[in-house]
Formats: structure tokens, sequence, C-alpha cells
């Protein structure tokens, strides 16, 4: 399977270290296109600083030493301005975190930051086809003036999807997007992850085995700053790795 | 209300009620007493100024200069805006550019260290320290004569801590991950101070201003190696003393008739009344919030 799709991320040898700690022990990993490429492990096994590290939000903390590849579209992303590359690779964070504007701004941040003028009605029409992606538009009821932190927790995250997507991104990288979400809201954005991976590559971060079980395309498992297993989803769940079975036993 | 909840429910034994209730009275007790201390030296303070300041008032006072003995406080009125504006231009743009630079954390740490231990000795250095520092540097060395700019400047020293910390205490309130957030989305550093960081912190910078300018406003000493006095309107903004109230204050009492002792409580009052407002302002603005 592995031969057929297209790689669109290559990670090689990635090490990030602070002065008293390997976060990340020189990893290797495919992100395929248009799949969800889910990486599971337990708390503190690495996972989010690697979403940081693939859009070089790192490089904003001056205690993390990062060394090794990722290479995004054959380009090396430190020869990419870190700026184009986070419109290219989105992230979507664990909590909601909308900004204390309303809907429409909270979109049009990522636009309006760009320094284009864009007409009006052009910018209208992207916010709306973002709100539509991110599946918000009906039960916003075409409101998009009220404030942004005014939505419920499920509606808050769905805006910062919607956010991340109106800039067009080729990846869409999620931290447990799911962790702080009541059921329903839960089961929304599961729906929605499996949309978007029609238009978008989907990098999922999460220890949530169910919400894996249901959209994962390429399942890894990190443990310690390392990758033990790597396969498809339905491999990751047969698969007889020590490491795996341990984990699926803790998770569930 | 009736329930279908039939599980065991069962009473729940506190523990130590009767010495836990007399506890919380002493100290709800020792809070009314000290709050009251302050309410009766606050109150005391107000009172004796206002009185003394409202019942001799005129409006030749407010409307001609003087000095300080005779005719009116104009002169000190503008000058003390005029100073206390200068030192807000002087101190706010060092002070905003400060605390985002401590907040973002993006160097090592240690010149942010360094920043935030420079402020904080800065707030108790003693404002006559700092008069003498700019008669010596500024009027003299630099020429500046008693000023505008010397008064200002020597304002600006002691208003820059203030301002920075209570800044930088409304920037941290702003969450991090939206922060973070915000450059995940592609936005540069000037991007998220001037589309997050101050937008969110308006209220907090708001309130440090008028903190700021208050405690300016009440500055004597190193005004008078700084700003001088003048018996008229500055007129200019180099070579030219300014006047202001705390110079009123301090000088009328001093001087032996009754008239100019009036004139240093209406500089009192005006003074006092003026910084409760600025005050009440700052507190109406951040509840509105």
């Amino acid at each position: 399977m592995e031969e057929k799709v297209e790689k669109i991320i290559e990670i090689k040898e990635l090490k990030v270290e602070t002065k008293n700690k390997v976060i990340l022990d020189g990893v290797d990993l495919n992100i395929f296109k248009n799949s969800v490429n889910t990486i599971v492990g337990p708390s503190g096994s690495g996972k989010s600083t690697l979403l940081r590290s693939l859009n070089r939000l790192l490089d904003m903390d001056p205690s993390m030493d990062v060394s090794g590849d990722v290479i995004f579209e054959k380009r090396n992303i430190v020869d990419i301005d870190p700026v184009e590359l986070r419109r290219e690779v989105g992230l979507v964070f664990q909590k909601p975190n909308p900004f204390p504007m309303s809907v429409y701004d909270n979109v049009a941040f990522g636009l309006r930051i760009q320094g284009k003028k864009l007409k009006k009605d052009e910018m209208d029409k992207m916010i709306n086809q973002a709100l539509e992606d991110a599946d918000l538009i009906e039960e916003l009821g075409g409101n998009l003036k009220q404030g942004g932190t005014s939505l419920s927790g499920g509606q808050q995250q769905r805006l910062c999807i919607a956010r991340a997507l109106v800039l067009r991104p080729k990846v869409l990288m999620f931290d447990e997007p799911t962790s702080a979400l009541d059921p329903i809201a839960k089961g929304k954005i599961v729906d929605l992850i499996r949309a978007l991976k029609q238009k978008y590559t989907v990098i999922l971060v999460t220890h949530d085995m169910n919400l894996t079980r249901k959209v994962s395309d390429y399942t890894n498992l990190i443990y310690e700053g390392k990758f033990v297993a790597k396969g498809t989803g339905s491999e990751f769940f047969e698969s007889e790795i020590e490491e795996v079975r341990d984990f699926l036993a803790e998770a569930d | 209300m009736t329930s279908s909840y039939t599980g065991n429910r069962q009473e729940i034994q506190w523990k130590n009620v009767g010495s836990r209730k007399l506890k919380d009275t002493i100290a709800n007790g020792l809070s009314y007493v000290v709050l009251g201390m302050m309410v009766v030296i606050l109150l005391s303070i107000f009172i004796y100024i206002l009185d003394s300041g409202a019942s001799h008032i005129t409006l030749t006072m407010l409307i001609t200069p003087g000095n300080t003995a005779t005719g009116g406080i104009l002169n000190a009125i503008v000058g003390t805006w005029e100073l206390v504006g200068m030192g807000l231009l002087f101190s706010l743009p060092p002070s905003v550019l400060g605390a985002l630079y401590v907040v973002n954390g993006r160097s090592n740490g240690t010149l942010s260290l360094v920043a935030r231990l420079f402020t904080d000795v800065l707030t108790s250095v003693p404002s006559i320290v700092i008069g003498l520092f700019a008669f010596i540097v500024l009027v003299q060395r630099l020429d500046m004569g008693y000023s505008l700019i010397a008064g200002g400047l020597a304002l600006a020293v002691m208003m820059l801590p203030y301002l920075m910390r209570i800044i930088e205490i409304s920037f941290r309130n702003i969450p991090k991950e939206q922060i973070e957030n915000a450059y995940a989305l592609g936005a540069d550093d000037i991007s998220v101070a001037s589309r997050i960081y101050l937008p969110q912190a308006k209220v907090g910078m708001l309130s440090g201003i008028l903190l700021a300018v208050s405690i300016a406003a009440g500055e004597t000493a190193q005004l008078l190696y700084s700003a001088g006095w003048n018996n008229n309107y500055a007129t200019g903004f180099l070579h030219s003393g300014v006047g202001y109230l705390t110079y009123v204050v301090w000088n009328g009492i001093n001087y032996p008739t009754t008239y100019s002792h009036y004139l240093a409580f209406v500089s009192a009052m005006i003074l006092i009344l003026s910084v409760t407002g600025m005050i009440a302002i700052s507190k109406y603005i951040g509840r509105r919030q």
C-alpha cells in the first residue's frame, strides 16, 4: 500500500533535545498524502513536539535544539520561510482557543496578516467556504458577527479548524483535537476529519484509540521519543509488537 | 424536589465545624479592622484636603498663573500635565517594547532577567537621586537647562518600571496558546504584537498608564532639579522652567502668608481629585471589559 500513495512529508533522523532531555531521538516517518496519519503514544512521548517541529513552531523556543531533516514536498523545511511553511502546514491545538473577536474576524485573521489586499466579497467567499468545510456554517445560522469565544467548546474547535482551513493548507495537523470535548462534539470532529482527508493531508496526534480506530489510515506509535510501530490502521491494531499490545491494553 | 435517585446517600460528616467557624470569624474580623483603619486614614486626608482647599478656591486662582505666593496656579496645572505628558511620551514606547521582549521569551532568558532586575531596582531608586542625576546630566552636561524635556525625562525614568510591569502583566494574561496559534497561522512578530498583544492588553495598558500618570503627577523631588519652576508658562521645550502643582504645595506652605497656604491646599486638592478620578476611570473601564 505504501508504494501507491504519495509521500508529502519525509522526516529523517529528526532529533529534538533540550539541555537535559532528549525529546525526539532521531525519528524517521513518512506522511502520506490525502490520508489520516495518526501518531499515538503516551503523554510526554514527544507527539506534540513532533508536530511543532513540522511547522517550525519549535524555532521560537530557544531551549529546543533541533537537528535532522524534514522534507516537505521535496524541499527541506529549513529552506522555507517559516511564515509560508505555517500557512501550508496548519495546526489545530488541543484546547480550542478562538481569538476574542467575531467569528468572521477569527477566520479572517490568517488572511489579513498576509498583507494582501483582498476584495470584500472575495474575503467573504473564502471565509464562508472555510466555515462550510469546517461544518460550522449551518450552526451559526449566518451570524458571523457573534463573538468566537461565545460558541460552545465543539463549535470553538471547529472555528479553529476553519481558521486554519481558510489559508488552504496542504497539511492539517491536529494536536489531540477531541480531548477537551464532550462525546457529541467529539463525534462531529471525527466526521470532519474523515471529510477533510479528501482535500487535505491530515496528521493526527492523539491518545484516544477510539478516534484512531475510526479515522486513521496510518497509525504510528511513539514511545519515549522513538517510533516503535508504524503501519496502516488495521495492521496497527493487529500488531504483535509488545509495545503496541501494552499501549492498546493501557488505552482501552 | 422529588428525585428518582435511589442510591445510598450518606450524610456528610463535617469535622470540627465549631473551631473552623471560630477561625473564620476571627480572620474576617481582622480583615474588617484593617480595612476600617485604611478607610479612616484615607478619608481623613481626603476630607482635610478637600475642606481646606474647597473653602478657599476662587476662579481667579484657576485661570491665572502665579508664583505660589500671589496670583493663581494655572501655570502649575498646565505645567503638571505638560510634564506628565512628556514623561509618558518618553516612557510608554520603551515600556511596551520592553514588556513584549520579556514576555515573548525568545532570548535565552539572561537579557530578560537583566531587564527585569533593572526595572525592579529603578522602582526603588529615591526620586531625589533621579532628580540629582537629571540635574547633572540633562540640565548641566547636556545643557537642556530647567525644561520640559529634562523634567519629562526625569519623570519617565520613574514611570517606566511601573508601566513596564503592568503592561507585562496584562500581556501575560493573554493565553499562551492564543499567541502560539497566531504564529501557527503564519503571523510574524509584528502581527502578533499589533493584532494579539496590543488589542487584548488595551485595558491593562490603560490602567498602567493611568497609574503611572497619577504617580508622576504627585512627584516633586526629581522635578525640582529638572523642571525648575516658572512663574508663568513654559515658552519652549528647552531652557524654560516649568511650573507644577506639587511645587505650589511645597513652596506655598513654606511661605508665610495665608493666601499662599490657600494656594497650596487648592493645589493639593486638585492633585488628589485628578488622581482619584483617574483611578476611578481605570477601574470603570476595567469592569466594563
